[in-house]
């Protein structure tokens, strides 16, 4: 009798381990309905305490002479979406060619005149992020932390460190969207940088978004207003590839 | 005594077991956002701002919050971007059939284009009204009460202007099938 009551307890005791253990299995999991999991397991904000711009953190820095390189990081617990991110040529300045020789202040300014009014997209090299199957977008793919991501910079005159007068500068706006796992999105997100073409020989020459970095509510789906489920799968930013932007030996 | 020991060990795991269940249930609803709230202070103020707003519904043409002052109103905040969005209007869908003749209606503010909010309406069968703009749609979220615009977000108001209701992220449809009907009663 106690024999068996003891075999009952025994067995509902495993039982109930075996359920504790597969609970545990499935809280990893994300909220979400997607086959494979968004986002990992760390305690899920209160949302509206969070501010995306604390989420999602990009840097920029003069890679090489062909290109930039953004180091973007994101919080876990969250995701960015590989499709939606591209970058935005918005402004360029241009050395002022001194009127005379002699006229050093002149040689050393960074005119605006000359500056052409752009907002063209830099082409990127993006990696693959990890593909999960949304249940709205279907197949898309995310990055759920630190990314790096390369831009094509070909098309301007970077200056070695010791080179003068003071180099180019050019604006550009990261623009990118993500949601947290605990299904909620923010809008797209528009990081700001000013970028001096100049390689530099600086430890850390790293540069921050400026202080206008912003929510830009809507536009999630420019350049081509395609549907956003984007069923290619691919950036809507142009792509190249940064090997073929290094010089020939 | 060892028999009895067994019977101990053997209660006791399973009481163990049931604790750590009740507490990974808890810890995984308490892991959630805290995203439904009850608007009580600044109700009517906040009713004041929703009623007072217009924004162009798909044809371009400015619709007035007010006009549906009378009704128990749901707006929904949503993008056509907004996954989570896309994946809560099956619900919205079913409560306005099931309850617009009981004085419900339900709102869709989009913040996206007309065209894709269009589309995404056609494609999804959404039977309530749509208003979109990009901008402006997030803009009006915030003056209710959602600070950073995330999307989805719903807000509840009854016909006298009261907010029962803010949602941030997905409706859970048995809750607010719950509060409709409740409201729709008095």
């Amino acid at each position: 009798m106690i024999k068996q009551g003891t075999s009952g307890w025994a067995k509902l005791a495993l039982a109930l381990l075996v359920l504790c253990s597969y609970r545990m299995g499935i809280a990893t999991e994300p909220l979400s309905t997607s086959s494979a999991p968004i986002g990992s397991t760390e305690q899920q904000p209160a949302m509206d305490d969070i501010d995306p711009r604390d989420v999602f953190r990009p840097k920029i820095r003069i890679r090489d002479r062909f290109t930039a390189e953004i180091s973007f990081a994101i919080r876990p617990g969250f995701y960015l979406y590989r499709d939606r991110l591209r970058v935005e040529l918005i402004d360029h300045t241009t050395p002022a060619i001194p009127p005379a020789a002699t006229d050093k202040k002149s040689a050393l300014a960074v005119s605006k005149a000359s500056a052409a009014k752009v907002n063209t997209l830099l082409a990127l090299s993006i990696p693959n992020g990890k593909a999960v199957d949304d249940p709205t977008f279907g197949r898309v793919e995310v990055f759920e932390s630190n990314v790096t991501i390369l831009a094509d910079l070909s098309r301007f005159q970077i200056s070695l460190p010791t080179d003068k007068p003071a180099p180019a500068k050019i604006k550009v706006a990261l623009v990118s969207q993500g949601c947290a796992i605990a299904e909620i999105c923010y809008p797209p997100l528009s990081h700001e940088f000013l970028l001096p073409l100049q390689l530099s020989t600086a430890a850390d020459n790293w540069i921050n978004p400026q202080n206008e970095t912003t929510l830009r509510f809507g536009q999630a789906q420019r350049p081509t207003q395609s549907s956003p489920s984007n069923p290619s799968g691919k950036s809507l930013a142009p792509s190249f590839d940064p090997a073929k932007s290094l010089p020939a030996k | 005594m060892p028999k009895k020991a067994a019977l101990f060990i053997g209660f006791g795991l399973t009481v163990i077991s049931l604790l750590v269940l009740a507490a990974l249930l808890i810890g995984r609803l308490e892991n959630q956002p805290e995203v439904t709230k009850t608007v009580a202070a600044g109700s009517a103020a906040t009713a004041s701002v929703i009623y007072s707003t217009s924004l162009p519904d798909l044809d371009g043409r400015p619709q007035s919050i007010g006009q549906w002052s009378n009704k128990l109103l749901v707006l929904n905040f949503w993008a056509s971007w907004c996954a989570p969005c896309i994946e809560e209007i099956p619900i919205l869908i079913r409560l306005q059939s099931k309850y617009a003749a009981k004085g419900l209606q339900i709102v869709g503010i989009a913040a996206d284009s007309a065209s894709n909010s269009a589309k995404f309406g056609q494609k999804l069968g959404i039977n309530y009204p749509i208003l979109a703009d990009e901008i402006r749609a997030l803009e009006f979220s915030k003056r209710t009460g959602n600070r950073l615009g995330l999307l989805p977000y719903t807000v509840v108001l009854t016909s006298r202007g009261d907010i029962l209701m803010t949602k941030l992220g997905v409706v859970i449809e048995s809750d607010l099938e719950a509060l409709i009907n409740r409201h729709l009663e008095n």
